[in-house]
């Protein structure tokens, strides 16, 4: 079951628009006739193989094929069209093994620990949280800072249309019923990375193949290329494991965060978005280690991490177990078998996609004028599915339209979309915070943990203002650049 | 076009969006009763920070050069644009996926390759626009179970 759930992953991660939790969904009713051991591996298998799964879409046809998988889009598109798409695939599909490794020894060792600092977040400390991704991501971008803030606080006001969740208020939904819930962010995605893209394409040269030399279709590294990327690979498992063990975020933020700190950190910032392998391993390794840091509350608390491992909870309910701290008292035979076999089937995930993902991967020697409405199509079906509305439809459509316009124009396409993920963390918290204060708002400053993140926040901010000081010295050639071949992976791009 | 002239026309309606969110937030009821945090405190924060931010952008982009933007095969994109809708329109009102699925592939295909020869070009239309719909009925249909 560990096979059929981590192959039925791939598949449903390289799909847009479906993503794991649709998929764990989808296999649900035939957990029915399983013991609960075997229910538990497979979802999580499928859990697992969905979150690499996402990258292929990515990495293939620029299409996010999960919302982990969108920050991979960044360095591993411009990878895959420069003629290494296996190249790409292959720091996704390592990056993504050693995250899940991470979240899963995690998940044995630390789970108890680990539990207890998160029980003390609160609201102030997720509302922080959510201001650091949001200043994280507008220093992702370093063409034109005020126009990333004006993509933020589009983000936000995007993610505030509908029913106001605390007092019912219908907020901006100009009367139409579509709107009650929003717009989702699936539709978003895929308007602004895929259907953008396509229309981008069409100005190239559309007789043009992207991989003419198949041998760059192997999914693999080198070990010289693994040891230039391996410390963003780690510190991406640390950030995706936390962020996992944070109820509510998921794989989507933890990515971003990740990218952020491997572009922020890196001696050649302004390559990213170019090819950069940092870039590709930063986002899989976190998006990976969310898995196992997502199931640590679950077991221990009964909280799920991320929107699948609620899902995971429901199906062990119908089996009678109940999650929680009782769970590792009484019923420890399943426990360990959850943590071994969830080795196991990240284990299963690198043997079965180092050799299906080539399947994906013979897309790009076909001709630009077959790709594009091939990328079009899927996505746009990925865009119907989740909600089998077809206003999705029209949304990823105009706003692909518009988002083309706003590319030539410098204005973040990324600010935008994580702005969108974490405004309602934000709002919520924001809110929740100042009605337990009774309108104080020196609830975000006094709390111990809060601290830390303000600290943090200030420490981001510093450190965005000294790279964007140091660039432009560079530019006006004050400052000798001899970095600049360092951080390649050793890929002649 | 020039790049300063899109930028400032695109800011503004942004901030014209920003102060019409303001001024829509003005009248949401709070059926929650705490007036401190209301549902448009949120919004209101955000539409100033969204005005004030098209402004500071719009100062930026006066400091800089000014170059031109090029929108190349503009009517391959605008036909693109409108093909997708009437692919959707034919979808949602005459409720026939995979007829507007066909027509959307073939259409796309046929305009997009730039082979001169005519029956070259139907054939590979037809034989791509076919096996999309083979892969998304059997994929989608058959083992997934979503209905289009």
């Amino acid at each position: 079951m560990i096979s059929f759930g981590t192959l039925f992953g791939l598949l449903i991660g390289a799909l847009p628009g479906l993503g794991a939790t649709i998929g764990i969904c989808l296999l649900l009713p035939l957990t029915y006739k399983m013991t609960p051991l075997t229910s538990i591996l497979m979802l999580m298998a499928l859990y697992n193989g969905g979150e690499y799964g996402g990258s292929i879409s990515s990495i293939i046809l620029g299409v996010p094929g999960t919302p982990g998988a969108t920050a991979t889009i960044l360095d591993g598109y411009p990878m895959s069209k420069k003629g290494y798409p296996g190249k790409a695939l292959g720091y996704s599909l390592t990056a993504s093994t050693i995250g899940g490794i991470f979240g899963a020894l995690c998940l044995m060792f630390l789970t108890l620990a680990l539990t207890k600092v998160t029980l003390n977040f609160r609201d102030p400390e997720f509302t922080l949280l959510g201001l650091l991704g949001l200043i994280c991501v507008a220093g992702l971008d370093s063409k034109d800072v005020y126009k990333s803030a004006v993509s933020i606080f589009l983000g936000i006001q995007t993610s505030l249309i509908g029913v106001d969740f605390f007092s019912g208020a219908k907020r901006f939904t100009f009367g139409s019923i579509n709107l009650m819930e929003g717009f989702t962010l699936v539709s978003l995605l895929i308007g602004l990375f895929a259907v953008s893209e396509a229309l981008i394409m069409l100005e190239g040269d559309l007789s043009k193949r992207h991989v003419t030399d198949k041998k760059n279709l192997k999914v693999g590294i080198t070990l010289k290329e693994f040891k230039n990327v391996a410390k963003d690979i780690f510190k991406g498992s640390i950030i995706g494991t936390i962020i996992g063990i944070l109820p509510g975020l998921g794989a989507g933020p933890a990515s971003w965060f990740s990218y952020a700190e491997a572009k922020r950190s890196s001696k050649t910032p302004e390559k990213f978005g170019e090819g950069m392998p940092n870039g590709i391993v930063a986002s899989e390794s976190a998006n990976n280690a969310v898995v196992g840091g997502s199931m640590i509350p679950l077991l221990t608390l009964g909280i799920p991490g991320s929107p699948a491992a609620a899902v995971i909870m429901g199906a062990l309910m119908i089996h009678g177990v109940k999650m929680g701290p009782l769970l590792m008292k009484n019923d420890l035979e399943l426990i360990h078998g959850i943590f071994w076999g969830f080795l196991l089937a990240v284990i299963a995930m690198f043997i079965y996609a180092k050799y299906t993902t080539t399947i994906f991967a013979r897309l790009l020697t076909l001709p630009q004028y077959a790709v594009s409405p091939i990328v079009l199509f899927l996505a746009l079906i990925g865009t119907y599915v989740p909600r089998a509305n077809i206003f999705d439809v029209w949304v990823a459509i105009i706003v692909g339209g518009i988002a083309f316009i706003l590319r030539k124009l410098d204005f973040s396409l990324p600010s935008f979309i994580l702005a969108f993920i974490l405004g309602p963390i934000l709002e919520e918290g924001f809110r929740r915070s100042l009605m337990i204060s009774n309108g104080r708002w020196s609830i975000f400053v006094t709390r111990p943990y809060s601290i830390c993140i303000i600290l943090l926040i200030a420490f981001m901010i510093a450190s965005i203002a000294y790279s964007k000081i140091n660039s432009r010295k560079k530019e006006n050639g004050d400052i000798k650049d001899d970095s600049i071949n360092l951080d390649t992976g050793g890929l002649d791009l | 076009m020039s790049y300063k002239k899109a930028t400032y026309i695109t800011l503004a309606v942004f901030s014209i969006i920003g102060v019409v969110f303001f001024i829509m937030s003005t009248s949401f009821i709070n059926h929650g009763g705490i007036k401190s945090v209301g549902p448009e405190l949120f919004p209101q924060i955000n539409s100033v920070l969204l005005i004030i931010a098209c402004v500071l952008g719009a100062i930026g982009t006066f400091k800089k050069e000014d170059k031109f933007i090029k929108f190349e095969k503009l009517g391959l994109i605008i036909f693109t644009l409108v093909w997708l809708l009437i692919f959707v329109a034919i979808w949602k009102y005459a409720k026939a996926f995979y007829l507007s699925a066909f027509i959307l592939i073939f259409g796309l295909v046929f305009v997009y390759n730039p082979n001169k020869e005519i029956k070259k070009k139907l054939i590979n239309a037809f034989i791509l626009s076919l096996s999309l719909n083979l892969f998304i009925f059997i994929v989608f249909e058959k083992v997934l179970s979503i209905r289009f």
